[in-house]
C-alpha cells in the first residue's frame, strides 16, 4: 500500500466495533437530530449556491469597458 | 528584404521601460504611468530576470489579425510589425547569443537558454496600449501554496532555438478591436482550445462574434465593451457553454473558482470596480479577468470540526487582468468597502482599487452537464453526515475531514492514481482498468492530508439521473465502518430522498 496505509489508524476489526457504536448512537434521539441537522444544513449550504444560479438579467447587461 | 535583426539588452526595470516605449513610439512617461510598469517591476524581480532579447520585426498573428481589420484601414499609417522581448534569468553578452547562431564557441548553450528562460512580451506599435501576447513564466509554487492549473506548454521560437514555457497568454486590450471582456475571452480560449480542441479565435474575431449575437448591445468596432450576454455569445462561437454563477457570496466564489479552476478550467470573474479614498468609494465600472490560478491558506490555520471544503482556503486569486498584468493577485481579504456594507477583495491595481464580485462565466465543453452545485450539495449531505459521526466521538478518526471538490478528466484521474502511488497491487490495477466517464466531478476526503476515499460522478450524466459512478477506498478501516454505519436504518430514512442516497446507497450495494 501507498501513502494512506501510513494514516490507517485503526484496523478493519476495530472500524467495525466503532461502527457498532455509532450505530447505538444513531439510534438515540441525540443520534437522530444529529443526523437531521446535518442533512438540512447540507440543504442549507447548496441552496447558496441555487441562489447564486439566479443571476440578475439587469446586470448581464451592463458592459465591461475598461 | 531587410535581414532581422536582434539585441542582447542587461535586465533593469527601466531598460523594459525605455523598450517598451521605444519599441511602440511614445513617450516614456506614457508607459511609467501604466500599471503595467509597476506590475513588471515586480514581477521581473520576483523571476529574477537578467537578460532581454530584443526580436525586432516580429510579425504577431493575433496583431495582424486586428490590423488588417481596424488599422490598416485608419488614415493614419500604424506598423504592421511588432517587437518581441524574451526574458531569461542568466546573464549573457550580445556576443555569447550571436556566436550560438553562427554556430561558433559559445559560453551559452540551447539547452542553458531553454532553462534560464521566462517568457516573452510582444510590443505593438500602437499609441497606448502597447503591450501585445505575453506569455510569462508563473510564480513558483511555494511549497504547495499556489497553484496555477489554468497554464498550457507553449513552443516559442527565437530563430529557430525552441524555447517552451508553461503559461497563459495575456494582452493588455487595445480598445478599438476589444475591451476587458474580449482579452478575458482570449485568455480563456487559451486554454480551452486545448483542452476541448477548438480554434482559438484572435481579439477582434471574439468581439465581431460576440457582436453577432447580440447587434443593438453596442457598436462592434470600435469595441464599448462587451456585456455578459455577449460574452456568452463570444463563448458559443467557439462550441462551448458558458456556465454563469453569481459570486456576491464569497465562500460561493471560493467554492466555485477552485472546482473548476483545479480542473484546469479558466473561469472569468466579473466585478465592479471600487476607487476608495478618505473614507469614501466611488464605483468606476464593470471589470473582467480571467481567474488563471489560486493561492491556498495552510490548513492548519483553522480547525473547524465541522465540514471542511479545501476551496475555503483560498486567500487568493490569480488573475490575467489586462489593465495590470499575468497573473496578478487578488486578496480575499474580507475587508468592506468603507461607505457600504459590501464585501469587496483587494486589487493589483493599488490599494484604493477594491473589486465587489459580482458573477463568475466558465466555458465549458458542451458533454460537462452536471453543474457543480449538485455535485456540492450531495458531497455536501454526505459530508455533514459523516461529520455528525465524528462528533459522537465514535468515527476512527480524530481530525477534521477535508474535502476536496473538483472537476477532472478520466487521464488526468487514472494518471494521478498512478504517479501518488496510493494504491498499489491488484486493487490499483483494477481501478486503473475500470471504465469511467470522461469528465468527472472528484471529491477526494481526506484526513491529515491523507486520502481516505474518492467520490467519483459521472459529469456527463443528466441531473435527474445518479450521476454518482463509484468510491475508490484507500483506506481498508475507513471502508469497513461506512459500509457498517451507512446500513442503519435512520440513515436510510434521513438521507433517502437527499442527492447523497446515491452515495449511501453505492457504499451499501459494493462490497469493499
Amino acid at each position: 500500500m501507498g501513502a494512506a496505509s501510513k494514516a490507517k489508524l485503526v484496523s478493519a476489526k476495530e472500524a467495525k466495533t466503532l461502527a457498532s457504536k455509532t450505530c447505538t448512537w444513531l439510534s438515540t434521539r441525540e443520534g437522530k437530530k444529529a443526523l437531521k441537522t446535518a442533512v438540512t444544513r447540507g440543504g442549507q449550504l447548496s441552496n447558496r449556491l441555487k441562489e447564486a444560479r439566479k443571476v440578475n438579467p439587469e446586470s448581464l447587461r451592463k458592459p465591461m469597458g475598461f | 528584404m531587410p535581414q532581422i535583426s536582434f539585441e542582447v539588452a542587461k535586465y533593469t526595470i527601466d531598460k523594459l521601460l525605455s523598450l517598451l516605449a521605444s519599441k511602440s513610439n511614445i513617450s516614456i512617461d506614457v508607459v511609467q504611468s501604466k500599471f503595467h510598469a509597476k506590475y513588471f517591476k515586480s514581477y521581473f524581480d520576483e523571476l529574477q530576470a537578467r537578460t532581454i532579447v530584443i526580436e525586432n520585426g516580429y510579425i504577431d498573428r493575433d496583431y495582424l489579425e486586428d490590423y488588417a481589420a481596424y488599422y490598416a484601414r485608419c488614415f493614419r499609417e500604424y506598423p504592421r510589425q511588432c517587437t518581441r522581448l524574451h526574458f531569461f534569468n542568466k546573464n549573457f553578452t550580445h556576443k555569447c547569443f550571436a556566436d550560438l547562431l553562427r554556430n561558433a564557441k559559445s559560453s551559452l548553450t540551447i539547452e542553458s537558454l531553454q532553462e534560464s528562460y521566462l517568457g516573452f512580451i510582444v510590443i505593438r506599435p500602437l499609441p497606448l496600449t502597447i503591450v501585445g501576447r505575453t506569455c510569462l513564466k508563473t510564480y513558483d509554487t511555494n511549497g504547495d501554496r499556489r497553484h496555477f492549473p489554468v497554464v498550457r506548454e507553449y513552443k516559442v521560437n527565437l530563430y529557430g532555438i525552441e524555447l517552451p514555457i508553461k503559461s497563459i497568454a495575456f494582452q493588455e486590450q487595445d480598445r478599438a478591436v476589444s475591451a476587458c471582456a474580449t482579452s478575458a475571452l482570449w485568455s480563456a480560449f487559451h486554454r480551452t482550445g486545448m483542452l476541448f480542441q477548438h480554434a482559438i479565435p484572435s481579439p477582434v474575431e471574439i468581439t465581431q462574434s460576440a457582436n453577432t449575437q447580440f447587434p443593438l448591445a453596442s457598436r462592434g468596432l470600435p469595441s464599448s465593451g462587451l456585456n455578459a450576454e455577449q460574452m456568452a455569445g463570444g463563448i458559443r462561437s467557439v462550441g462551448l457553454e458558458p456556465y454563469l454563477i453569481e459570486v456576491s457570496d464569497q465562500e460561493v466564489l471560493r467554492n466555485v473558482t477552485y472546482a473548476y479552476v483545479s480542473g484546469g478550467i479558466p473561469a472569468i470573474l466579473v466585478f465592479k470596480l471600487f476607487r476608495t479614498e478618505n473614507n469614501q468609494s466611488r464605483e468606476m465600472g464593470m471589470h473582467a479577468v480571467t481567474v488563471t490560478g489560486f493561492s491556498l491558506r495552510s490548513s492548519n490555520d483553522e480547525p473547524t470540526k465541522q465540514v471542511a471544503f479545501k476551496a475555503t482556503r483560498i486567500d487568493k486569486l490569480y488573475v490575467h487582468d489586462d489593465q495590470v498584468g499575468p497573473f496578478a493577485r487578488m486578496k480575499l481579504d474580507g475587508v468592506t468597502l468603507p461607505d457600504k456594507n459590501i464585501h469587496s477583495i483587494a486589487t493589483a491595481w493599488s490599494d484604493c482599487h477594491r473589486a465587489v464580485p459580482e458573477f463568475v462565466l466558465i466555458p465549458l465543453y458542451h458533454k460537462i452537464r452536471i453543474p457543480f452545485e449538485s455535485v456540492y450539495e450531495a458531497v455536501g449531505i454526505f459530508a455533514l453526515s459523516v461529520a455528525a459521526f465524528s462528533n459522537a466521538q465514535t468515527f476512527p478518526y480524530p481530525d477534521d475531514i477535508e474535502w476536496d471538490v473538483f472537476l477532472t478528466t478520466v487521464n488526468n484521474f487514472r494518471s494521478n492514481l498512478l504517479e501518488t502511488s496510493i494504491l498499489t497491487g491488484d486493487r490499483a490495477e483494477r481501478v486503473l482498468c475500470d471504465r469511467f466517464p470522461r469528465f468527472m466531478w472528484r471529491a477526494t476526503a481526506r484526513t491529515n492530508e491523507l486520502p481516505m476515499f474518492d467520490l467519483l460522478f459521472d459529469a456527463t450524466d443528466i441531473e435527474q439521473g445518479r450521476f454518482f459512478h463509484r468510491a475508490v477506498e484507500y483506506d481498508p478501516g475507513i471502508s469497513a465502518y461506512l459500509r457498517h454505519v451507512l446500513n442503519h436504518q435512520n440513515i436510510e430514512k434521513t438521507i433517502k430522498n437527499t442527492l447523497a442516497w446515491q452515495i449511501v446507497d453505492w457504499f451499501r450495494k459494493n462490497p469493499a
